[in-house]
């Protein structure tokens, strides 16, 4: 292959994988938003979101339709309930014990998928054809486009939700001042589950599309997780198009990186651009400012 | 020295004791051995997690550092035990300096994002680098602990070996505490404006403490290659690092002997349920996640609460 | 007014939050062994001044100088080790650790004992650390929280804490005393205690300067006023200067 059609493979490597790191970003900032929590579990919702819609489509035969929909409906469970056993009880917990606590969840997620799933690698046949079409001198799969309209979908969904809806706008209202929200009649113990369930979708939303491409197992779910937080941070911690540009570049950068420099070190690539992002500029490309003093529960 | 506060430490001593001469099972010393390892890691991840307030989500990092660093210079390069040793907590000190200066700027979140994504960078490292590491298949045939002409080549002596040091340890870390740098930590975890305020340079405290518990992880390292012979990526990889901090957390966060009752009890218990293995990932994040809801001061703030209890029931009315 | 007697010259002090002026060109000198107190109405930048001076803002511009030496840029402790020291208006006690043990941080400064000293506990180092116990002690006796040594600093009341902050404070050996609000949130009586507190901690030669809204006390024990106005200082003088002063009245009376 002729280094142009590298790059241009690599590109649609790239922005297959940004996709996934986007939603997974998009999923820290929404509840980031609502209550200031990073949510160390984001990942296991993607990891759940695969496995689940398996079990539903390849080991019980439902129609992918069907079983993509109980699927959303199932990570969402799991991530509310999560939300009411680990997060409600508590009132306005220091920030290790959030940490430490979502932590928690995502091993326990682990866990359970380890004792459900073991620890094999599970595939998702793809949603239309399998066959590479040829374009601009690479090959692209066609479950790269089922990706990004995905992606361009929950984009356009909660754009609609955040800014149409009623219970958006207070959604938003709490990321801006919780206290204040709640003075105006706003049930924030409400909005929080709300956001971890929201984010739980979009999570799963990103495992099912995304495992067709690269397979699933019980443990995807950390390295998701800090890619997506990397992502997050680097768009600007609560910025959403931020997390979506952020994730495209990643994946970009990642794929650039595993093609050109070295395979087995892929993922460290994401990872350092977390340190640096983290050590230079915590405020992210296109954040506002005052990053490092997190919102108060 | 006061007897009084000291009779903790005694009965340990002294069980140390009783243990090396009256235990003879291998299997028994084998878990004692384990016991005393993960108590040295954490009793250095507790000075910076429950004393500093810092968090660190990728402390097996420097664990295995100490394991690999100890085990290549020993296997390919004959260098002496207690010199590879040295060299070893000096390299993953180093490391920690290094990692440490920039990343310890970072609050809360981020710093545990921060050595998340550093642990997991060491752990691809590890698996990585095939000719230096041995990859996958990780370094086998090290060698036992030797100091010239003595050499641990009992269960026995490693057990004593082991003890030894972490009871060595364990009086500097309580020397460190109540004293004041000690204080300087705590107020630290307080508040880092007042602590600067009272003249506490919080920065370099932070990198300090944070150098500090990657020495003792990496010691413990050390002594755990040489008495398994063999080490793999796995020594560095992220659920260990989640079960160091699930130990100082049940143990008791902030309390001296919090370390130690961690590593004790997650030592044993999978020990004691055979079918552990595969819900092993559960369980501990089910202990973490109880232990840190309902008992954030671990086990130690169970036991006071209890002994709290059990004396205001016995006071006469 | 010699400038050997002034021991904090704030000069040209600017600080600006994004758009927002909260110091403009603030000028004060203060008076050795005096208790210079810091008055304004709400959002006037009084808090904002402290900070800078303590060193955990850096001005826009100016300079703020101890003695002959310059501290604009200095790191709050390498600021306290050059001998001020500050309360916070919202008290920051150490909770988990004792009423004594927030004291004896307070030594950090004036001791040395490292972590190597610390964990071989040489001899210098336990001589040391009776020394930091004892005068934590005489500091908290000073006070008044003495009996309160082995509580943990969490539990005791706010106008405790307060006057906790006040002993730790001090307990760094400063020249100049910050104090940011001390008497908020006390009674008559506290205050009353506080004012003779300060009056005492004057006459073992310690500057004072002082942050308040309680015009009771601040009149009682001020030696000279400074009145910040929308981050400008707008007047200067002895409390009975200050009380008769236009543009104070105004500044006050306006806001109603």
């Amino acid at each position: 292959m002729s280094i142009e059609s590298q790059i241009v493979q690599f590109l649609f490597t790239g922005i297959a994988l940004g996709s996934i790191y986007a939603m997974v970003g998009l999923g820290f900032n929404i509840i980031y938003n609502s209550t200031g929590i990073i949510n160390f579990a984001q990942g296991e919702f993607v990891m759940l979101g695969g496995l689940v819609m398996v079990w539903l489509n390849v080991t019980l035969g439902l129609p992918m339709p069907l079983a993509f929909i109980i699927t959303i409906a199932a990570v969402m469970a799991a991530g509310a309930l999560f939300e009411r056993l680990a997060i409600y009880p508590l009132k306005k917990p220091p920030v290790m014990i959030l940490i430490i606590i979502t932590l928690a969840g995502s091993i326990i997620f682990k866990g359970s998928a380890m004792l459900l799933w073991g620890k094999r690698t599970y595939s998702l046949p793809h949603f239309s054809s399998e066959q590479p079409i040829a374009l601009l001198g690479a090959t692209i799969l066609p479950q790269t486009f089922w990706i990004v309209g995905f992606l361009a979908v929950v984009v356009a969904l909660l754009a609609l939700f955040f800014n149409c809806t009623m219970l958006g706008k207070a959604m938003r209202a709490c990321s801006f001042n919780a206290t204040a929200a709640s003075l105006v009649g706003i049930n924030v113990k409400r909005i929080v589950l709300l956001s971890f369930a929201v984010s739980a979708a979009i999570g799963a939303i990103a495992g099912i599309v995304f495992t067709p491409v690269v397979l699933m197992e019980y443990d995807r779910g950390t390295m998701l997780a800090l890619k997506g937080f990397c992502a997050a941070v680097l768009g600007g911690l609560g910025n959403g198009m931020g997390a979506v540009i952020a994730g495209l570049l990643i994946g970009i950068l990642e794929s650039f990186g595993a093609g050109f420099i070295s395979s087995a070190y892929k993922d460290a690539i994401a990872l350092l651009a977390l340190l640096l992002v983290l050590v230079i500029k915590p405020s992210g490309l296109l954040g506002r400012g005052e990053a490092s003093r997190l919102k108060d529960f | 020295m006061h007897v009084r506060r000291n009779i903790p430490l005694i009965i340990l001593v002294l069980a140390v004791a009783a243990a090396a001469v009256l235990v003879t099972d291998s299997y028994i010393l084998t878990i004692l051995i384990f016991i005393g390892i993960y108590a040295i890691a954490t009793m250095g991840l507790n000075l910076l997690l429950g004393f500093a307030g810092q968090i660190s989500l990728g402390h097996a990092a420097f664990f295995a550092l100490g394991a690999y660093v100890s085990g290549i210079l020993t296997t390919r390069h004959d260098v002496p035990c207690i010199a590879a040793a040295a060299l070893a907590v000096m390299l993953a000190s180093g490391v920690a300096y290094i990692v440490g200066l920039p990343c310890l700027r970072l609050k809360g979140h981020y710093l545990a994002m921060g050595t998340l994504a550093f642990g997991e960078i060491i752990h691809i490292t590890l698996n990585a680098e095939v000719e230096l590491t041995g990859g996958p298949s990780g370094i086998a045939g090290i060698p036992m602990l030797s100091a010239g002409p003595l050499s641990a080549d009992s269960d026995v002596k490693y057990f004593l070996v082991v003890w030894v040091v972490f009871v060595l340890l364990f009086i500097l870390t309580r020397n460190i505490i109540n004293s004041r740098p000690g204080r300087a930590l705590q107020a630290l975890h307080g508040s880092e404006q007042a602590a600067s305020a009272m003249g506490i340079d919080v920065a370099g405290m932070k990198l300090t403490v944070f150098v500090l518990s990657a020495a003792y992880a990496a010691l413990a390292g050390v002594l755990y290659v040489h008495f398994v012979a063999f080490v793999s990526p796995q020594a560095g990889d992220i659920m260990f690092s989640i079960k160091m901090v699930t130990m100082v957390v049940v143990g008791g966060m902030g309390h001296l002997w919090g370390g130690l009752l961690g590593a004790a009890l997650l030592t044993v218990l999978p020990e004691m349920l055979s079918y552990f293995e595969d819900y092993d990932m559960l369980i501990y994040g089910g202990i973490l996640l109880v232990m840190v809801m309902f008992m954030p001061g671990g086990l130690t703030q169970g036991f006071t609460r209890l002994t709290g209890a059990l004396r205001a029931w016995r006071t006469p009315r | 007014m010699s400038s050997a007697a002034v021991i904090v010259n704030i000069r040209g002090i600017s600080k600006n939050f994004g758009g927002l002026a909260a110091l403009q060109d603030v000028s004060i000198a203060v008076d050795r062994g005096s208790i210079t107190a810091i008055i304004g109405p709400n959002g006037a930048g009084k808090t904002t001044l402290i900070n800078v001076l303590s060193g955990f803002l850096l001005p826009d511009s100016g300079e703020i100088a101890l003695h002959s030496t310059v501290i604009t840029g200095k790191k709050a402790h390498a600021i306290t080790h050059l001998g001020m020291a500050r309360t916070f208006q919202t008290a920051q006690v150490f909770g988990q650790m004792s009423v004594l043990e927030n004291v004896m941080v307070g030594c950090h400064a004036r001791t040395r004992t490292g972590l190597a000293g610390a964990a071989l506990r040489l001899g210098g180092v336990r001589a040391e650390e009776r020394a930091i116990r004892a005068r934590a002690l005489d500091l908290l006796a000073m006070v008044g929280l003495a009996d309160q040594a082995a509580v943990p600093a969490a539990s005791i009341p706010i106008g405790s804490q307060r006057l906790l902050e006040i002993a730790r404070a001090l307990a760094t050996d400063p020249q100049v005393l910050l104090l940011d609000e001390p008497a908020a949130g006390l009674n008559t009586q506290e205050t009353r205690r506080l004012g003779e507190l300060l009056r005492s901690i004057r006459q073992q030669d310690i500057t004072i300067m002082l942050v308040e809204h309680d015009m009771e006390l601040v009149m009682d024990i001020s030696d000279e006023i400074a009145v910040l106005n929308f981050g400008r200082n707008i007047a200067r003088g002895t409390p009975a200067q200050i009380q008769t002063n236009p543009d104070v009245i105004a500044v006050y009376l306006g806001e109603e």
